[in-house]
This record gives C-alpha cells, structure tokens and sequence, in this order.
C-alpha cells in the first residue's frame, strides 16, 4: 500500500502532465467537474478539482460536492492511473473500480488519459 | 471472452479510429463492441473474425424486420429496375401508395404526410408546423426524453452530454417530468405551441406512464389551443404489440405523429411526419416552406409499403405480444435470481428494459452481454438500464438465448 504522500505526488503529477497539454485545455474547457477519488485498501481520499480544462487543484481530503467518485482497489492502481500505466476501463466493467457519477465523465476521464498518453504503434 | 484481433481487423480499426474518432472506437473497443459488420441476416450479425452476434436492440427499431428481411430485399431489387429516389419536385405514385397504407393504420383523422430521410428531420418539421401553425413558440418535452440530434429536435432535450457543447439552443423550449401531469399543467402557457413526447421513453429505460395520462395530455393540449406530437420513431411499427405506442392510451388521437428507424426495415432511411387533416392545412400557405431533395425517395417508398404489408399480416402483432410475455417471464426469474443486482424491467410488447440498481449498471451490462455475443444498448438517459429491444421477427429460441446470455452476465456482474 502506497503513502498518501506517494499517492498525491502521482496526482500532482497528473496535474502537471494535464495541464501542460494544449489539446486537453481545448477540449474540455467547459468541463468543470470536482472528482474525488479513493481506495479500498486505505483510508485516503484525493480530490481533483478541473477547471477550464486544466486541473485547477489537488487536494488531501474531500473538497466540494463531487460530481465523480471513483473508488479503486489498491493505491497502486490509483498511482497507476496517475502515471498512465494502468486503463481504468476494463476494471471499471469488470466491477473493480466503482464509479458514482453520470457515464460521460467517466468517458471524458477515458478520454484526457487518451489524449496525454496516445496508445502506442505497433 | 476477448479474444485478440486478427492483424486485419486490428489494421482497419486503426484506419476506422483515425478517419471516424477514435474516443468512440475506444469506448466500443472496451465494450467488446468493436465489430466490422460482415454477413447480417434474421436477428444476427457476423464481425470479420467470425464473431456472432445476436441482436437484441434492432438498433431501437430500425431492423424489427431483422436483417435484410427476403420480402423488402425483392421489393428493392424489383424497384431497382426502373426507380430511383425520384424526382422530388414530381409526384411519385410509390409516395402515395405509402401514405394511403399508412393513413389506414393511423389513428382519427391523422392522414397526411411528409417524408423524410431520419426521425431528427421528421421531429423538426413537426416543431416547426407546430409553431407556424400555432404561431406561438413554445415547445414542452419530457425531462427524460430523446427525439434527436437536428436543431429543433436536439432543443427538446435536456441530457447535458446531448446539448451542453452547442447551446444556446433554440428558445422557448422547456421539460417536465414525464407522466407528470400537474408538471405539465404548470407549465402550459398561451405561448405554448406544442407538447411533444414519446408514448413510452426507451431511452431512459422504458418509462411508461400512467394509463390515463395522456388522455389527461390532450386534455391540457385543447384547452390551451396547443398540439400533441407523438413521436413514435421507436415505439412505432409494432413494436409495442400495437401498430402505434400511443393505442395503448385508449381514445388519444395526436396532432402530429413521427415515424422513421423501422419504416423502411432497414433498407433505406425514411422517416414520416404525419398529420391530422387541419394541422396539414398549414401548407396552404406555406407549401414550399420544408423541402428536401433527398427525402421520400421512391426506392424507401416501396420498402416502407413492403414493410407496412407484413406487419399488418394477421397474427404479426398477436405474435409481438407473445414473445414479448416470453421475455417478461423470464425476466422475472432473473428478478428472483439477482434480486440485489436488478431493480425492475419495463415491458410492452418487444419493446423491453431491464433497470439495474447500480448507475453503471446499464454500461457493464453492455459489456457482459457483447463477450456473451448479445448486442443490446445501455439508455443513454438512465444509465442504470439497459435496453432489450430485439427484431419483432425473432423466434422463442433466440429470445431464450437473450435471456440465458443475461443470466450469465448478471453471474459475472454479481
């Protein structure tokens, strides 16, 4: 089990990568969402806050009414997600990683991981 | 199960990702959804790597007749001969040998019509007849509804995910609950042009109204000098186990009816807005005020006459009602067999749902049945549920095929 202070570090770093990157600040300009995430193996609980199509703030802790929960197994896997090493989608079918939220965030979320780490040539 | 894609299959979805958008490739990709369509007859469709599917959504209707149903495939070809879409600014007897069946099938005295080329373009000529006709602007619709994607059609929903990029929308379009009567009674003003609603909404999973409600709609409407469109784009042609959804609603004649998906089986887009006699008279005035060139095209005239000839077949519709018992049947063991799992199913006719207690029910469950070789459709309004709306032709052994396919992914969900 990750620390928090590893977790946050991955999301801070998602931050960075997200925020550097002009097609996602064009594209989703007007999604607002305050998204929270969590595990289930420990106790910690992140919020990402995006905002004009960058993610304006991370934070320890809940923050504001979120309009996405999404609950993964492990930190590794959150840590994991942070640093486009693991696609949610088939663990979020498969009931792994649970989602509270309407099914077009979850698909705008698919889609920054997309377009930040382009799937690779074969 | 997954299985890894031929090296021909994987080239092409690269090109299809790159020319058609690849979020959407990847959505369906992670559904199991990501099929080249190859052979496709009754109730089922081949990917280019073998892969059967069974169909159990008619893509909301458009295949009730299934696949290239062999009477329409005749009725082209033999079209084919001499015809083409025809010469709109003509006349055209196929036209009118579609609209006189039609007329028979329609309820009072709803018994002239335009065609057109999809429902999105049926349900915006209805709204602007409703407004001209009316000369009042206000339009009302159900908070939960779907009527398509054009521009007075995408202004009657209220589904962020559908309009939120490309507001503001047209004015003087406003929602209520469905089957909430006080609601609409609130909002029915002397600007009110019209109402426009679906007899039953498929996509937020199958939400049928109380059985006096839309009586109490027509109500409202002739007090207020306003006009009921329904729109039976999906609920139409049968698949209620009537000819028409609103039928269920004894006595209801609309002002305006929408049909399309199914009107020409498949074959070839046609949709149809349909009025009743005095709301046509709107075109005296403006006769030329709503054209396309593409639209009734005689090649979708003689389909849509062949189609219309099969479901009027004795025992087609007594048929529909049977297989659609048989399908509620076994939803309810699926009931008893996942009880923390579903919530409920609605069910008229083949036209089905099924309502998962999770909000991502709708989506797992498309990807469950598609490794299961089912195609079905979460409703994009309600994602809890998902949509079962299978050809009206398909035979007790793919319905139970249908259902064994849901018990087993309901397992893998629990």
């Amino acid at each position: 089990m990750l620390s928090i202070e590893e977790v946050l570090k991955g999301a801070k770093d998602f931050r960075e990568k997200v925020n550097d990157n002009k097609k996602v600040r064009k594209l989703l300009k007007r999604w607002n969402p305050v998204i929270y995430f969590e595990t289930k193996d420990s106790d910690i609980r992140i919020t990402l806050d995006m905002s004009g199509g960058q993610i304006s703030a991370v934070e320890e802790g809940h923050v504001g009414e979120p309009d996405l929960v999404v609950l993964f197994p492990t930190t590794e896997n959150l840590s994991d997600m942070f640093y486009g090493r693991l696609d949610p989608t088939p663990m979020y079918l498969s009931g792994d990683i649970l989602v509270k939220g309407h099914q077009a965030d979850v698909i705008k979320l698919d889609a920054i991981t997309m377009i930040i780490w382009p799937e690779e040539e074969d | 199960m997954n299985t890894q894609p031929s090296d021909k299959k994987k080239d092409l979805l690269k090109r299809y990702g790159y020319r058609f958008g690849q979020m959407r490739l990847r959505t369906m990709s992670h559904l199991g959804l990501d099929v080249f369509e190859t052979e496709r007859f009754g109730c089922y469709s081949k990917d280019m790597d073998g892969k059967l599917f069974l169909d159990a959504l008619s893509v909301q209707g458009v295949f009730n007749l299934g696949r290239r149903h062999p009477v329409i495939v005749e009725a082209m070809k033999k079209g084919l001969e001499s015809l083409d879409m025809g010469n709109n600014f003509f006349m055209s007897e196929e036209r009118l040998q579609l609209a006189d069946k039609l007329a028979e099938t329609t309820p009072g005295d709803i018994n002239c019509f335009f065609f057109s080329s999809t429902g999105s373009e049926a349900v915006d000529l209805a709204i602007k007849v409703a407004r001209g006709y009316t000369s009042r602007p206000g339009i009302i619709s159900a908070t939960e509804c779907y009527h398509g994607i054009t521009g007075f059609a995408l202004s009657t929903n209220s589904n962020p995910d559908y309009v939120e990029p490309f507001g503001p929308l047209v004015p003087e379009f406003s929602h209520v609950p469905f089957g909430d009567l006080s609601a609409l009674k609130n909002e029915m003003t002397e600007k009110t042009a019209a109402v426009i609603f679906e007899p039953m909404i498929s996509e937020a999973g199958l939400l049928i109204p109380p059985d006096d409600y839309f009586s109490g709609v027509r109500e409202l409407c002739d007090a207020h000098e306003s006009l009921l469109i329904i729109d039976e784009v999906v609920s139409g042609l049968g698949r209620t186990g009537k000819i028409w959804g609103i039928e269920h609603f004894e006595g209801v004649v609309p002002d305006i009816m929408v049909s399309g998906k199914g009107l020409s089986a498949g074959m070839y887009p046609m949709a149809a807005t349909m009025f009743r006699e005095e709301v046509a008279d709107f075109f005296l005035t403006y006769p030329f005020c709503h054209y396309s060139s593409t639209s009734g095209s005689d090649l979708g005239c003689v389909a849509a006459s062949a189609m219309i000839d099969i479901i009027n077949q004795p025992e087609f519709l007594s048929e529909v009602n049977r297989k659609g018992a048989r399908l509620a049947d076994g939803y309810r063991e699926l009931l008893k067999r996942f009880p923390d799992l579903l919530e409920s199913y609605g069910q008229l006719g083949l036209h089905t749902a099924l309502r998962l207690a999770d909000s991502s029910g709708g989506f797992r469950m498309n990807h469950y049945l598609a490794e299961e070789g089912v195609f079905a459709l979460l409703a994009t309004n309600d994602t809890s549920a998902i949509r079962i709306q299978p050809p009206l032709i398909i035979t007790d052994d793919e319905i139970d095929k249908i259902l064994d396919a849901l018990g087993r992914a309901l397992k893998k969900m629990n």
